[in-house]
């Protein structure tokens, strides 16, 4: 049975079909079983294709490796929460994500691969998010590498530190059952 | 109307933070603090950047730099006064670009409201018994209840 909150979030989920012809969206729900709002886009420009480029130069000193091409499809968040299917991009949904998937809370000293890591906004809003590719150690200062995709660009590994989102507010979590 | 506003936007600065945002939010408080975005707010009138922004929603084909433009005119709105923008927000129906809506709703959620010339508010005038008098009845604060997305986008 749908609660308030999903036919709320299906009603904003019919108007961006409406609204948005170029995207779409599909089905992703949590463990509970709650739908997350999410869109499919699919288009790309010249300058997202371009991009990777010019930000593998900017933050050279961070980036280790671009992973993937520019993709439309999905965002950072769709990658850490819905395999690369679509863009989910509303701080509620992924709080309902963390809740629902029973994240817990790790101390940065104790991330492991595998665990997630959370960008806030001054505000905030989930702003960016990532996999940890490996975790704190003294080789790297006890900055974890981490996988993420930056908006319409391409998925980067790096150092947790390096990119345009807010490294000094960030959390770290793990499903551990 | 002056249709070469979008000249005055640092696109470069501006596709780069259109680039990595992954969420509407992101994208919105970076324009916001973006001074070639500030510059248009300070230098035209509601009136030239809502045409503006009327202007690319009718053209029939999107380029990435009108997709910008249209995102900083917005955004530079929100340093305008809430009672200049907001009715005019209201205008716009069926826009088909990605995260309109969802633009208009966050500022519609965070805008402060610091101008009131456009309200008539009821002022409690205290008499000597305390108990105060109402001398105007006109309240337009409802006005100021701050809508849902969906409202524009029906």
């Amino acid at each position: 049975m749908l609660c308030q909150k999903n036919i709320e979030k299906i009603d904003t989920y019919m108007v961006n079909i409406l609204n948005h012809t170029f995207s779409k969206s599909i089905i992703i729900q949590t463990r509970e079983g709650n739908n997350i709002e999410n869109a499919q886009y699919f288009e790309i420009s010249n300058l997202d294709l371009h991009m990777g480029e010019k930000l593998e130069k900017q933050y050279g000193w961070g980036i280790k490796k671009k992973r993937t091409d520019p993709s439309p499809t999905y965002n950072c968040h769709g990658m850490t929460f819905a395999t690369r299917r679509a863009w989910i991009f509303e701080t509620d949904d992924i709080n309902l994500i963390i809740k629902d998937d029973r994240y817990i809370e790790v101390n940065s000293a104790d991330v492991l691969p595998g665990d997630i890591i959370l960008y806030f906004s001054n505000s905030g809003d989930v702003e960016h998010s990532g996999i940890i590719v490996i975790g704190p150690s003294v080789d790297n200062l006890n900055i974890p590498t981490i996988i993420s995709k930056w908006g319409n660009c391409c998925e980067f590994i790096h150092t947790a530190n390096c990119g345009p989102y807010n490294y000094p507010n960030v959390k770290y979590y793990r499903i551990k059952k | 109307m002056n249709n070469n506003i979008c000249t005055y936007f640092d696109v470069n600065t501006l596709s780069q933070i259109y680039m990595v945002s992954n969420t509407p939010s992101y994208l919105y408080n970076k324009f916001k603090k973006e001074n070639s975005v500030i510059d248009i707010s300070k230098n035209f009138k509601t009136e030239e950047i809502i045409e503006n922004i009327e202007f690319i929603l009718k053209s029939k084909t999107y380029d990435l730099n009108k997709v910008i433009c249209l995102y900083g005119l917005i955004i530079s709105l929100t340093h305008k006064p809430y009672s200049q923008v907001y009715k005019l927000l209201s205008k716009f129906k069926n826009v088909k670009f990605k995260w309109f809506y969802e633009i208009i709703n966050i500022y519609l959620q965070t805008a402060e409201i610091s101008d009131f010339s456009d309200f008539k508010i009821n002022i409690i005038h205290p008499s000597f018994d305390g108990s105060g008098t109402t001398q105007t009845t006109e309240n337009h604060f409802d006005q100021r209840i701050k809508p849902k997305i969906k409202l524009f986008g029906e």
